[in-house]
């Protein structure tokens, strides 16, 4: 029991002291800044898709001198817009009525942030969390910490250190969200889309779990970090592509893109609260099992 | 029987194609500062890694503070200054410090109270607001002792800590290890040899992963069993003491003019004892000594073992 919590204080000790060096290097700068730049080309985006769907509806409208036309072609032109964003919800929920739907109870712009974060988070995260072992391995920093705590605690705190990085950039990434969308759009709703914005936040945590898991799998598993960053981008692009190829393949093997962190990205818009926290779970888990993996070449190593 | 800290029994340790422990012995008592010393490669820092459970001994006996090699037993009790092991270069000395300390199982007030007088062991008080990054090697080192000696562990293994220092840190750090002596178990390896004569109570030579000798400073250096008379220019009465210690070795050195007397300590027989004996007979012949002492230099007896 004592051995248990040590563990865990050690742990969290090595995750704030990593997050307090982490977030003073270049490195964390350059993924922070890539994050606003992500969240803003998205909102400028999305921004410039409802300005012209306005403006075509506008000259659509300008066109006709009857009112009560007007009101109608302005009506076809909503619907056939929002028919058109119920289709678009459909693609990114994978055919899943269900998730469409419950994707729809997000504001459009707080969905389009949150989505595109997801598709550019295990990529950045390979480019900046590969060397979360590696790195100290290769400069032996691990030294100073391997006579005080296990290799254990070291790997998990390096891990809940990378997620807390990730989940601070992730709320930093909303802010251009909020300034774009109430500086650009005029019916934009700050409060709607920041409410919005906090529900998206642990999701994107979340899922930073399940990419970290082979992330840290491929960093244990050699010296250098310039050999972990390869295997990282290598282990995730092929796992991308397994998850692609289960999509098209009858189970079981379709059972096979569980492996792959990117199934979890569309079950967190599961309407049913214990499905979203069971995909919670299972990123965790998948965390956890690619980890193990690394985690047992890592502990035999020489440091 | 003297209590051990470190007791190592046949200890080989391989990478690849070279073999860089074959068969290391060595018992190191507690209380005592330890030497190591061999030539670059001989396998000190893998000696030591070893110990602190870096790298696995791929054969052999490895018993640290009564067990083996296992980080939850050496929670507090040991630490080491490795010898390439770079600090992180955003966070402060202090937080760095302060950080070791909790980790080793102290609250926040005692880590931050530890790392200041640890600082100042190594007269870096003033330095501990500065970025790990901002140091210079010399610095960098001396932040390496003081997490060392977090906590005043029972066992601290120091792998060169005076290299790249200047003299006066030098200095003060081999102060502050002879005020560890008889409290804790320190063992220093260093390149330094009359370093390491003055401030350690036993030592080991190592050569080419293997140990030559080991033992008492005072025995490997034969202090109670050799002493030696340098002779100014003039005369060399060299038969004459030879025949008037009888049962005693008696080597002249021509070129340095060192006289050596090798003999049997007995309890009327003391190295103070047969250094009258010598004098006397050295200046009734009229020879000008010019210095006298007892025993060898470690650094002698080290490149007699190595030769």
């Amino acid at each position: 029991m004592a051995a248990s919590s040590t563990f865990w204080r050690d742990a969290w000790l090595i995750a704030g002291f990593d997050l307090r060096e982490s977030i003073r290097t270049r490195r964390a700068l350059v993924l922070a800044l890539l994050y606003l730049l992500v969240a803003s080309i998205t909102s400028y985006i999305y921004v410039e898709v409802v300005k012209f769907a306005e403006e075509a509806t506008a000259e659509v409208v300008a066109g006709i001198s009857d009112t009560g036309e007007k009101v109608a072609a302005a009506a076809a032109a909503g619907a056939a817009q929002g028919a058109g964003y119920t289709g678009l919800l459909y693609v990114i929920a994978g055919g899943d009525q269900q998730i469409a739907g419950h994707l729809a109870t997000y504001p459009p712009m707080v969905l389009v942030f949150a989505w595109l974060s997801l598709g550019a988070l295990p990529w950045l995260i390979a480019l900046t969390s590969y060397d979360l072992v590696a790195g100290d391995l290769h400069l032996r920093t691990v030294r100073f910490v391997a006579l005080r705590a296990s290799r254990g605690a070291f790997v998990l705190g390096k891990l809940l250190s990378q997620v807390l990085l990730v989940a601070l950039i992730a709320g930093l990434g909303m802010l251009p969200v909020l300034l774009i969308g109430s500086a650009y759009l005029p019916r934009f709703d700050v409060l709607d889309s920041l409410l919005a914005l906090l529900r998206a936040w642990p999701i994107l945590a979340l899922f930073a779990f399940a990419v970290l898991g082979p992330v840290a799998c491929a960093s244990q598993l050699v010296r250098g970090p310039g050999a972990a960053r390869f295997l990282a981008i290598f282990f995730l692009s092929v796992l991308w592509i397994v998850g692609v190829w289960a999509l098209f393949t009858p189970a079981p093997l379709s059972l096979l893109r569980w492996l792959t962190p990117f199934a979890y990205k569309t079950q967190f818009f599961h309407p049913d609260l214990l499905h979203r926290l069971m995909n919670a779970a299972g990123c965790i888990a998948l965390c956890a099992g690619y980890a193990w993996i690394g985690f047992q070449v890592f502990r035999r190593r020489d440091l | 029987m003297t209590a051990l800290a470190l007791a190592l029994g046949g200890v080989h340790k391989r990478f690849g194609a070279v073999h860089a422990l074959r068969g290391v012995d060595l018992r190191v008592p507690r209380g005592s500062v330890f030497a190591l010393i061999g030539p670059n490669g001989a396998g000190k820092t893998t000696l030591f890694s070893v110990v602190c459970g870096f790298l696995r001994a791929d054969q052999g006996q490895v018993s640290v503070l009564d067990g083996t090699p296992e980080v939850e037993r050496f929670k507090g009790r040991l630490s080491a200054l490795p010898q390439d092991a770079v600090l992180g270069r955003e966070l402060t000395v202090r937080e760095h410090l302060t950080f070791l300390g909790r980790l080793q199982g102290m609250s926040q007030e005692t880590a931050k109270r530890e790392a200041e007088r640890v600082l100042a062991i190594v007269d870096l008080g003033e330095l501990a607001g500065r970025r790990a990054g901002t140091l210079s090697h010399g610095q960098i080192k001396r932040v390496g002792v003081a997490q060392a000696f977090l906590g005043d562990p029972e066992l601290i293994l120091l792998d060169e800590p005076t290299a790249g220092l200047d003299p006066r840190h030098a200095h003060d750090l081999r102060e502050a290890l002879r005020g560890h002596r008889g409290r804790r178990t320190i063992v220093v390896s260093s390149h330094n040899l009359q370093e390491l004569e003055a401030i350690c109570d036993e030592a080991a030579f190592i050569d080419k992963g293997q140990t030559l000798e080991s033992g008492a400073v005072s025995a490997l250096t034969a202090q109670d069993a050799e002493i030696f008379v340098v002779l100014a220019a003039g005369p060399e009465p060299i038969d004459v003491v030879r025949a008037r210690l009888g049962d005693a070795r008696v080597e002249w050195e021509p070129q340095p003019r060192v006289l050596r007397v090798s003999f049997q300590p007995g309890p009327d027989r003391a190295a103070e004892d047969v250094i009258a004996d010598v004098l006397r007979e050295l200046l009734a012949q009229g020879a000008r000594v010019s210095g006298v002492g007892k025993g060898r230099s470690l650094e002698q007896r080290y490149l007699e073992a190595t030769r």
